[in-house]
């Protein structure tokens, strides 16, 4: 499948768009995408690090340069953030290509909790394909949208180690998750 | 052992990595101020930030970095100077960098003893926040500006540098973690962030005191100690990162500060130094962007 | 009910105190002088080892316990002037040059490799040495007229007792080869004779003396306290 990145080349940072289309055409095929073109467009003129998928057909992602970028090296790129991000992307793609995954509404349109409800979940299947996914991290991101509880870490890991939730499982959990604060 | 110990020298085990701040100062990648729609980034860190999680693990890390260096700090200040009126050591005679070192009050070391072991705490709580956020120990590169402001030779400036503009910042710092922590709903953030918060003040009236005992005699000392202070305060508003607009990430926290002993004229002037730091940091990103383009266009 | 004019013992039977102690008030005010020096430097170089020592467990309780020592300084401080010595700073000194010799030898290691060393000299040799110290100190003074360097020493010895706990530990966690064995057996050799050479932190008599005697004078306990 073909990935194409942009801008090419980059000028702002030291991002290598062959570099990041490899790793986006991998994790493609491993999550189990269908062999269509991917666009990633990276924003280089941020250091943040927010991503999300633009339009879902054709498959476009935005991602700011931050979440590409190693830790310990401004402005160079990561591989194993790529991998993890692109991860999380593209399983959440391939749950909106998925008729029976229902209808969610659009990256910009989704509540904070409700983003971090199913990065939970694509989280815990980035993992179980081995890439580094820092469970607990993703867990303080769930509780800082769903309440330091009980229920909000009962909620966390049944996203986590899920395979097969539809939007609607999802709401659900969120749902339970956030009744529990007011209780 | 050195009577002074530089920022290069700083033991670190293996999954600290450091960086540089001409490193960071030579991005021309610039936070966008203007919000757009709901998904504007950046800005004061409220848990309405679709970001937030993940600044506000950065910012604890870079925290736990700064309390490190600041433990080491205060122990360096209780090691490099000499007490004042100290018997002879006749071993330490033919030292010459130990016998010329300054002197200071037996006090004085006995404060930044009580600040070394309060330090040691702040590192201690600051890792279990980092363990509590999902937060590995070197997971983010650290500067050393921190301690580099607690190098100075003279004890006086030493100690307005640390323990009036450091520790003003991490007044400033710690208040916005706590308030980020009661607005989402943590309460381990909360405690412990109030609790450390509660140790700065104390520190900052150490500096404050110190200061003015120490220069009772010597007004011009006094205000280049003051002037030292605001060089270091100008650096510590990282070009906007502090300063008291709405988008600024970390608030001046002025009630705070007044317990502390900051008057309001000092608050002012910090104020006034971080909006100019932003201002200076927003035209570097302009040339450094200007710089990056003329290199594109000339390949 | 109990009539409370009624005399009563004035130490009750449970109350051994006595009188007689081996320290004059001279001999108590410069054992106590020396302590404050020891005091001071010890905290003064844990706070200066805090920048070289890379293990972030190690950093973090040097930085500790350099606040427990400063107040042990502290403590001796205050309490020269109540053994009438109204200028702390003139007892505040080293016993000999042999003691400073030892000083300057213990916190002579800066490299980061050396965290066995900076810790054998602190806690191998230095804390158990003035854990001696107090420990003949309060064993051999006087229980009531020198009860306020007494409550000092308790609490400045459950300090020693923690810091030299912690610190051991923590160099049994570090050395994990013969040849670290070797490097703090070698470290600490070298700094026991130099103790040894000093006669301990307050100098020869830090324990007593052969004879039995523990005062500066050599008199025994009752002719010290008439």
């Amino acid at each position: 499948m073909s990935v194409t990145v942009t801008p090419d080349p980059f000028t702002l940072v030291d991002f290598d768009a062959a570099a990041i289309a490899d790793i986006a055409g991998r994790v493609w095929q491993q999550v189990g995408l269908p062999d269509v073109p991917l666009q990633v467009e990276v924003d280089e003129t941020t250091p943040l690090g927010r991503a999300w998928v633009l339009q879902a057909d054709p498959p476009v992602i935005k991602v700011e340069s931050g979440g590409l970028e190693h830790n310990h090296k401004p402005r160079q790129f990561d591989p194993d953030n790529a991998a993890e991000l692109f991860g999380r992307l593209l399983f959440r793609l391939k749950d909106r290509l998925d008729p029976a995954f229902g209808d969610p509404p659009s990256d910009d349109d989704l509540s904070l909790e409700l983003s971090a409800a199913w990065d939970a979940y694509a989280m815990g299947r980035v993992e179980r394909l081995g890439y580094k996914s820092q469970r607990p991290r993703r867990l303080y991101q769930f509780r800082v949208r769903h309440g330091f509880s009980d229920a909000a870490d009962a909620a966390f890991n049944h996203l986590w180690s899920a395979d097969s939730l539809t939007w609607a499982d999802i709401e659900k959990t969120s749902a339970e998750a956030l009744a529990a604060l007011t209780t | 052992m050195r009577k002074s110990f530089p920022a290069e020298d700083l033991a670190r085990d293996e999954r600290f990595v450091r960086v540089p701040l001409t490193a960071r100062m030579a991005d021309a990648r610039q936070v966008p101020r203007e919000a757009t729609g709901k998904r504007r980034n950046g800005g004061r860190l409220t848990p309405d930030r679709p970001d937030s999680p993940e600044a506000a693990r950065v910012l604890m890390h870079g925290i736990f970095t700064g309390e490190i260096q600041a433990l080491e700090g205060a122990g360096r200040t209780c090691w490099d100077f000499n007490v004042e009126n100290t018997a002879k050591r006749k071993g330490a005679d033919d030292d010459a960098s130990s016998s010329d070192a300054p002197e200071v009050p037996f006090a004085l070391k006995l404060d930044m003893a009580r600040q070394c072991w309060d330090e040691a705490r702040h590192t201690e709580i600051s890792i279990k926040l980092g363990e509590h956020m999902g937060t590995e120990i070197g997971e983010f590169a650290e500067a050393t500006f921190l301690y580099e402001a607690a190098c100075n030779p003279d004890p006086v400036l030493r100690l307005t540098g640390v323990n009036r503009a450091l520790e003003g910042l991490a007044i400033d710092v710690f208040n916005t973690m706590r308030e980020f922590g009661d607005v989402s709903g943590d309460p381990v953030l909360e405690f412990c962030e109030d609790w450390m918060l509660a140790d700065e003040v104390t520190h900052v009236k150490m500096g404050s005191d110190w200061l003015r005992r120490l220069t009772e005699k010597d007004p011009e000392r006094r205000e280049r100690a003051l002037e030292f202070q605001r060089v270091v305060d100008r650096l510590f508003s990282l070009g906007g990162f502090r300063g008291e607009e709405e988008d600024s990430p970390i608030r001046l926290a002025r009630r705070f500060r007044e317990l502390a002993g900051f008057d309001t004229t000092e608050i002012d002037e910090l104020a006034g130094d971080a909006l100019a730091a932003r201002q200076e940091a927003e035209e570097m990103i302009r040339q450094n962007r200007q710089a990056a383009a003329a290199a594109t266009a000339g390949q | 009910m109990a009539d409370p004019k009624r005399p009563r013992a004035p130490f009750a039977p449970w109350d051994r105190r006595e009188l007689p102690g081996i320290f004059s008030v001279e001999e108590s005010a410069r054992r106590v002088g020396n302590y404050k020096w020891i005091e001071m430097r010890l905290f003064e170089v844990l706070g200066g080892w805090v920048a070289t020592v890379p293990e972030l467990d190690v950093k973090m309780r040097l930085g500790t316990h350099c606040y427990h020592h400063a107040w042990h300084a502290e403590l001796w401080h205050k309490r020269l002037p109540e053994l009438r010595e109204m200028n702390p700073d003139r007892l505040t000194l080293p016993p000999n040059d042999e003691l400073v010799a030892f000083v300057d030898a213990m916190t002579e290691p800066e490299a980061p490799e050396l965290t066995i060393e900076k810790l054998v000299g602190a806690y191998r040799v230095l804390i158990p040495h003035k854990i001696a110290a107090y420990t003949y100190h309060l064993n051999n003074t006087s229980t009531i007229t020198d009860a306020p360097t007494i409550r000092s020493l308790k609490f400045i010895l459950q300090d020693e007792f923690d810091d030299w706990r912690d610190g051991e530990m923590l160099l049994q966690s570090l050395i994990d080869s013969p040849e670290d064995v070797e490097r703090a057996a070698a470290h600490q050799a070298k700094l026991e004779k130099l103790m040894l050479a000093a006669g301990g932190i307050v100098g020869p008599g830090t324990l007593g003396h052969a004879d039995g005697s523990g005062n500066h004078s050599g008199a025994s306990p009752q002719e010290a306290t008439t």
